[in-house]
């Protein structure tokens, strides 16, 4: 009986040895679809785990989770630097995922104009058509989805940097809290992704831009113009683990479910 | 009792001392005030992020040190207007995790609080802040202070000294004025004691002068006694300077006098003047005076029993010689004098009159002797009426009572003498 419990627990523990886990974190943008193709690649490869973390770690300390072997993949909005390359880190363009205007389900409306997000951040419009107040949700002034705002347009980049300065402004720090504040806030109104809003179900309204309303289509052929890429961030020499996640990611399978949630895949675009 | 010399050492030191207090302490508290509260701060701001990271750590124990974005807002944030700080996160083995830095100058002030994962330290936050603005602050307060230490300084130094100095001046005048009040008391005293030690006061008038020279000034000093009824004054006593050879005993008309004024005004008189016109109008009998080189008179009345019996003169050939204090001083000596002057007078009149007396009563016995002799027994002769002297000698009648009495004899013819003798011219007398 004894010798019996003792194989037993041997046999656990090898197994668990054996048992390989694929760690994964980064932007929070890319966490909900990156939780699908992890638990389809599970299944799809039986004896390997991918731990998706929770929460958001944000580019920049996924990037150096990596760089620091804690994880196997980073996600991230942005291609590695070149001090990052040179700790032997490899990125590559996986996605893009439209950026998307949010707000929560109660605001009636459902397209802006750049002029009318312009206004919204300067605060010379401050209430929506039916009243109610708009609250703006703001990002850090360092996080990528605020350089990507910014990118608009010069009078959306002046306008950015006034509403950052008003005292006492709604800030998100990660892509999960500013959802959740998007949903939790009346009148609420920030950006957001679509993967986002599909991968986690998120009860938020999505304000077409300029009329065009974010979709697969509308980015493939360009009529919607922002986007947010996402990448996946490796060591320069992957485990035979992440190189089969990333093939996962890359087949008909992966781009599916990257497709279900929001993304527009894109497959090849490395750095280096 | 200190004197100011001995005093402002001390006086320095202490307000030195209190100037030190402020000009040095006052900052200093405020630094150590700021520092502490710079020191609270931090340790606030610490303790506060360090719950916050906190929270970040429970959430994601094993990969919080990735959790970039979520410590990163907090540590980017600053107090206030934005206060220039170094904040950064460090993990269990002391390597950096994330930082925010802003530009500081040393020296610096730091505060760490531990990061916790269900009560076990897995990392600290450290915040630094720069000493330099307090230290500019304290800097500047030492510079405002100063000057104002400065003057408090002189102040608190100069104004007690000063004080003293008048407290001492005061005292010494008062002590000066004491002297002077108890030797003008001592000689007016000594005044009076020679004035009242003999009754022939003529005996006694140079030690007087010499006495009143020690607390008056003067040039010429006369006593007159007035004659009322006769318009005249005599000089009692006169020295100093010779005005128009007056000496004592000399008996003048006072018409124009100042001696008349006071006489009549029962009251002092000051004339200190250059001008000879305003003189000759008031006073003609002072321009002899005036001629000899006095500008500055005093006269005083020497009141006796309600009446003015003289006027003693105190002259100077200096312009403006007298002052209050000498008019007042001058009227002491006068009462002090007065009375002694009176019973002088009184005492010379009695003496005069005593004389007189004695006088008249010698004359009186003398006369009386004549007069007894003459009433005694003379022996007459019958016919030719001579009469014999002690001596045998028969006199004429005429020449014994001449060299017997006061009597002289001038030489007639009665009628009836007439007649018997010269009838013939007695009828032709008769008939014109």
């Amino acid at each position: 009986m004894l010798l019996c419990t003792f194989i037993l627990i041997f046999l656990l523990h090898s197994t668990v040895l054996a048992e390989e886990v694929l760690k994964i974190g980064g932007t929070g943008t890319a966490l909900g679809s990156m939780q699908l193709l992890a638990k389809a690649f599970e299944k799809s490869h039986p004896g390997m785990k991918v731990r998706v973390i929770l929460p958001s770690l944000g580019t920049s300390g996924g990037i150096k989770a990596i760089s620091k072997d804690i994880i196997g993949i980073a996600l991230s909005t942005r291609l590695v630097k070149d001090d990052e390359q040179n700790l032997g880190l490899s990125s590559m363009e996986y996605a893009k995922t439209p950026f998307i205007l949010a707000t929560p389900k109660a605001v009636n409306i459902s397209s802006l104009s750049s002029d009318e997000i312009v206004k919204i951040y300067r605060g010379e419009t401050v209430a929506w058509p039916n009243g109610e107040r708009i609250r703006l949700i703001l990002r850090p002034a360092t996080d990528t989805d605020t350089l990507l705002i910014k990118k608009i347009s010069p009078e959306m980049s002046n306008a950015v940097d006034r509403a950052l300065s008003r005292q006492g402004m709604l800030i998100a720090i990660t892509d999960q809290d500013c959802a959740d504040m998007i949903e939790k806030t009346p009148g609420g109104f920030s950006f957001s992704t679509l993967t986002q809003v599909l991968s986690e179900k998120r009860q938020l309204k999505i304000i077409s831009f300029n009329g065009v309303t974010p979709s697969i289509k509308t980015l493939a052929d360009g009529s919607y113009p922002l986007s947010k890429s996402l990448i996946m961030v490796t060591k320069k020499e992957p485990s035979s683990l992440v190189r089969k996640f990333i093939d996962f990611v890359r087949s008909k399978e992966g781009v599916e479910i990257l497709e279900e949630t929001g993304n527009l895949s894109i497959l090849g675009k490395t750095n280096p | 009792m200190k004197t100011p010399k001995n005093v402002a050492p001390i006086l320095t030191w202490l307000a030195g001392i209190m100037i030190v207090m402020v000009v040095i302490i006052f900052p200093l508290g405020y630094l150590l005030i700021s520092y502490q509260q710079v020191a609270g701060s931090l340790e606030t701001e610490a303790e506060i992020n360090a719950r916050l990271i906190s929270q970040i750590i429970s959430l994601n124990p094993e990969m919080w040190e990735f959790q970039q974005l979520r410590i990163q807002e907090y540590i980017l944030r600053r107090p206030g207007k934005g206060q220039a700080e170094i904040r950064r996160v460090l993990n269990a083995k002391n390597e950096l995790i994330i930082e925010s830095v802003d530009a500081l100058k040393k020296p610096l002030i730091m505060h760490s609080h531990e990061l916790m994962d269900s009560g076990i330290a897995v990392g600290r936050i450290e915040i630094y802040r720069s000493l330099r603005p307090l230290l500019k602050e304290t800097g500047f307060l030492v510079l405002v202070m100063l000057p104002f230490g400065f003057v408090t300084f002189l102040l608190l130094r100069n104004l007690p000294i000063r004080a003293i100095y008048r407290s001492e001046e005061a005292l010494r005048s008062s002590e000066k004025v004491a002297r002077q009040f108890a030797q003008e008391n001592a000689i007016v005293a000594e005044i009076g004691r020679i004035i009242s030690s003999t009754l022939d006061i003529n005996e006694e008038y140079e030690k007087f002068g010499e006495e009143v020279r020690k607390v008056i000034p003067f040039d010429r000093i006369v006593i007159n006694i007035v004659n009322h009824e006769a318009d005249t004054i005599t000089t009692a006593y006169v020295t100093g300077v010779n005005v128009d050879s007056r000496l004592a005993g000399a008996v003048i008309q006072w018409s124009g006098s100042a001696t008349q004024e006071v006489f009549h005004s029962k009251s002092r008189l000051l004339i200190q003047t250059e001008d000879i016109d305003e003189l000759a109008v008031r006073f003609p009998a002072l321009l002899p005076h005036f001629h000899a080189g006095f500008r500055s008179f005093m006269a005083l009345p020497l009141i006796y029993k309600g009446n003015v019996i003289g006027v003693i003169h105190l002259q100077s050939i200096k312009p403006n010689t007298y002052t209050e204090r000498d008019l007042r001083l001058a009227e002491r000596v006068s009462n002090q004098i007065a009375g002694a002057i009176a019973n002088a007078q009184l005492f010379t009149e009695q003496m005069k009159a005593e004389e007189e007396r004695k006088k008249l009563i010698s004359r009186l016995q003398e006369t009386l002797g004549k007069v007894r002799k003459l009433s005694g027994l003379l022996p007459i002769c019958a016919s030719c009426k001579k009469i014999r002297d002690d001596k045998g000698y028969w006199n004429q009648m005429e020449a014994y009572i001449r060299d017997h009495s006061e009597a002289e004899f001038s030489h007639g013819i009665c009628p009836e003498c007439f007649k018997k003798l010269y009838p013939d011219l007695y009828e032709e007398d008769k008939i014109a």
